[in-house]
């Protein structure tokens, strides 16, 4: 069961629903969450935060045993519309229950707002929040990837010998490695696919007239007008054009995402929210939808997409392609393709002249867009679908600088039908010693055009041995 | 909050965990439950491990000792039919067979002499044993507290503190945590799995975030 507890200050609209109660100067007195019914399981809590004290709060939270990542925290302050108030709160709630629970690394001490010098002769006590872990058991960077690392903003991230490493010390909490991640393995508590999912879902739900979902960031402060509703991400960086496009696949009518220079943010992250609303718009472009659905528009002009039955949900990992597919399956069309400037979606480009087929492109890929099979040949193959951009394959191509591989953002769902395709077949000589696979051979034959003459006797082992027979 | 009871809250925390490794006793037991409103006092739910502490404690009063003192030594004795969870530093961070657990004491004996620390061990609690440890970090917090009251600077405490954590305790409990957690043979030893990780990851990071607040001018 879920309790919900308002601060009945500052003249709070009435409020009907199952589990709410009213409490008066909530904000100044925690204690008074002492008072949740025994049976409570999840708790949201409304609150007018500049009165709010949020060390205190997590203090109150810890003392009835609720984990504060746990507890859902709404600002009542701009939520003066009675609709407004119900559909927010039910969003909270829904996001609440979806929370999955957060292990001790991943919570994260900040300092508390208002910092005096005066306060710095006591202990100081920290604020918590979420912060990302990473799950060993499917993160792929064994394989070579480190799609979070080089997506960090501060560097908290490292690879090193197939793992990775965190350091949260540097860690801003942004969540950006968390949407970049493209199999899921990086995840904040605080901010998962499937809560944000739930939040958004129970607010369009609970709202009677049409609205838009308007992402705002943990310092930013509600301001997008009648119509929208806000759901709070650590950072709006960490948006991809997929979480902008799902709210108007589950009924909304419009998105949003605020800016850095609107909340006043230090991590200036404004090129990337620049960005992904510019791909959004694209997207929708291109899948002939209305692209003034994405922005600071009136909301009450606009109506709903009409809605299908989706296969599952629309927010997770790599969440563009299905997406992408559910509103062209809106439109009925198969045939919309756009470029963009840094959507996770992509096509891989092999220029079979130059690639020697070593394969290490289809190693490195987190998402199994590039695959290799390798017996008496090397079969490279690639499926534009799972390919989310992240650029990896190119990075790793020793034969890049003769274009061997490239790459281009976008999407063309044409292309996508026809599903996985070679890109890339060359034979592999076996051993005439033992009888297993030396090499690709225009890998041998590459090597064999760089040793030169000189060391033609070389040359000829290395074609001729795989590595283990080469020094017997 | 001051500071001192911060450091006595902490202090408090390590003793009650470090108890827990021990061999399960009646009187144990019963100061770890008395000991928990002195925490609450000194104010453990400012932080983030209160909550795996308290539901530690809670299992712990509602245990049977009968129950309790089989299931500790199956999940840390020696010997045939015993769980693979030594607490003991050796077990996780050094192999055995290599001398590595010799090299490991006699480091762990250098720096308990560096902290000014000489702590009580035996066959049974070696000085890498985790009640030990959590003790060694206990009288350490104590020795802030100490300098606190006094007056006096207390970077060197901190210092210790951040260094034993970062090279001993914080880096082999969570290990030993998840052992306990994936054995599973009780629940008060489950929520003390949770409690002794919780609390050895949090401190660390709390001990990062106090370095790196500004420093206030006299």
């Amino acid at each position: 069961m879920t309790q919900t507890l308002l601060c009945s200050d500052h003249q709070t609209p009435p409020v009907h629903l199952d589990g709410v109660s009213l409490t008066e100067g909530l904000c100044f007195d925690p204690s008074a969450i002492a008072d949740v019914r025994d049976e409570t399981q999840h708790l949201v809590i409304g609150i007018h935060r500049d009165d709010a004290d949020m060390v205190r709060f997590q203090s109150a939270m810890r003392r009835i045993g609720f984990d504060p990542l746990g507890v859902g925290i709404v600002d009542m302050t701009p939520l003066t519309d009675l609709q407004a108030l119900m559909a927010t709160l039910a969003g909270a709630v829904a996001r609440t229950e979806a929370f999955p629970g957060a292990s001790p690394e991943q919570t994260k001490l900040v300092p508390a707002p208002g910092i005096s010098r005066r306060s710095l002769l006591s202990a100081m006590v920290p604020l918590s929040i979420g912060a990302p872990s990473i799950d060993t058991r499917t993160c792929a960077a064994d394989g070579g990837c480190r799609a979070c690392v080089t997506s960090c903003p501060v560097d908290a991230l490292a690879w090193t010998g197939g793992s990775i490493s965190y350091d949260k010390a540097a860690c801003v909490a942004c969540g950006i490695c968390v949407t970049t991640c493209p199999i899921g393995a990086v995840v904040n508590p605080t901010v998962t696919y499937a809560a944000v999912e739930a939040q958004i879902a129970a607010m369009l739900d609970a709202s009677a007239a049409s609205v838009g979902i308007r992402y705002i960031c943990r310092d930013g402060e509600s301001s997008g007008g009648p119509g929208w509703l806000d759901v709070y991400v650590p950072c709006t960086g960490m948006l991809s054009a997929g979480w902008l496009l799902a709210p108007l696949a589950i009924g909304a009518v419009a998105t949003d995402a605020m800016s850095c220079s609107e909340s006043g943010c230090s991590l200036r992250n404004d090129h990337r929210i620049a960005s992904t609303l510019t791909d959004t718009r694209t997207i929708l472009d291109a899948l002939g939808l209305d692209r003034e659905r994405v922005g600071p528009v009136t909301v009450a002009s606009l109506t709903p997409l009409p809605a299908l039955s989706a296969d599952g949900p629309m927010f997770g990992p790599s969440m563009e392609r299905q997406v992408i597919e559910y509103l062209a399956s809106i439109r009925s069309t198969n045939t919309a393709a756009a470029s963009m400037g840094s959507a996770p979606v992509g096509t891989v480009s092999i220029d079979p002249a130059t690639c020697t087929a070593c394969a290490l492109c289809a190693r490195i890929c987190p998402t199994n867009a590039l695959t290799a099979t390798t017996s008496s040949e090397v079969v490279i193959e690639f499926d534009p679908r799972l390919c989310v951009a992240c650029a990896q394959c190119v990075g790793v191509c020793p034969e890049i600088d003769r274009g061997a591989i490239s790459m281009s953002t976008g999407f063309d769902l044409a292309d996508w039908a026809r599903g996985r395709r070679e890109m890339r077949r060359d034979t592999v000589p076996a051993c005439e010693s033992c009888g297993k696979p030396v090499a690709p051979s225009a890998m041998l034959e590459r090597i064999t055009a760089m040793l030169g003459s000189e060391h033609a006797a070389t040359a000829t082992i290395l074609r001729t041995r795989c590595l283990a027979c080469r020094g017997r | 909050m001051i500071s001192a009871d911060r450091a006595r809250l902490r202090q408090g925390s390590y003793r009650l965990i470090g108890t827990g490794f021990d061999s399960p006793l009646k009187r144990g037991i019963e100061e770890t439950i008395q000991s928990v409103p002195v925490l609450v006092e000194l104010g453990l739910f400012d932080y983030s491990y209160a909550i795996s502490l308290i539901d530690y404690v809670e299992q712990l009063a509602t245990a049977d000792l009968e129950d309790l003192a089989p299931a500790h030594r199956a999940m840390f004795g020696v010997g045939a039919g015993v769980a693979s969870c030594p607490p003991t530093e050796s077990a996780w961070l050094g192999d055995p067979h290599s001398g590595a657990t010799a090299v490991l004491l006699s480091e762990l004996r250098q720096a308990y002499l560096s902290y000014g620390i000489r702590p009580r061990h035996d066959s049974i609690s070696p000085l890498d044993h985790a009640t030990v440890q959590f003790n060694v970090m206990a009288t350490l917090c104590d020795m802030e507290r100490e300098r606190i009251v006094a007056g006096r600077s207390t970077e060197r405490a901190v210092r210790h503190q951040a260094d034993f954590l970062d090279h001993h305790l914080g880096i082999w409990v969570p290990q030993l945590s998840e052992r306990m957690i994936g054995i599973d043979r009780h629940p008060t030893y489950n929520a003390l799995a949770l409690a002794a990780r919780a609390l050895v990851v949090h401190d660390r990071e709390l001990l990062g975030f106090q370095a790196a607040l500004p420093q206030a001018s006299p």
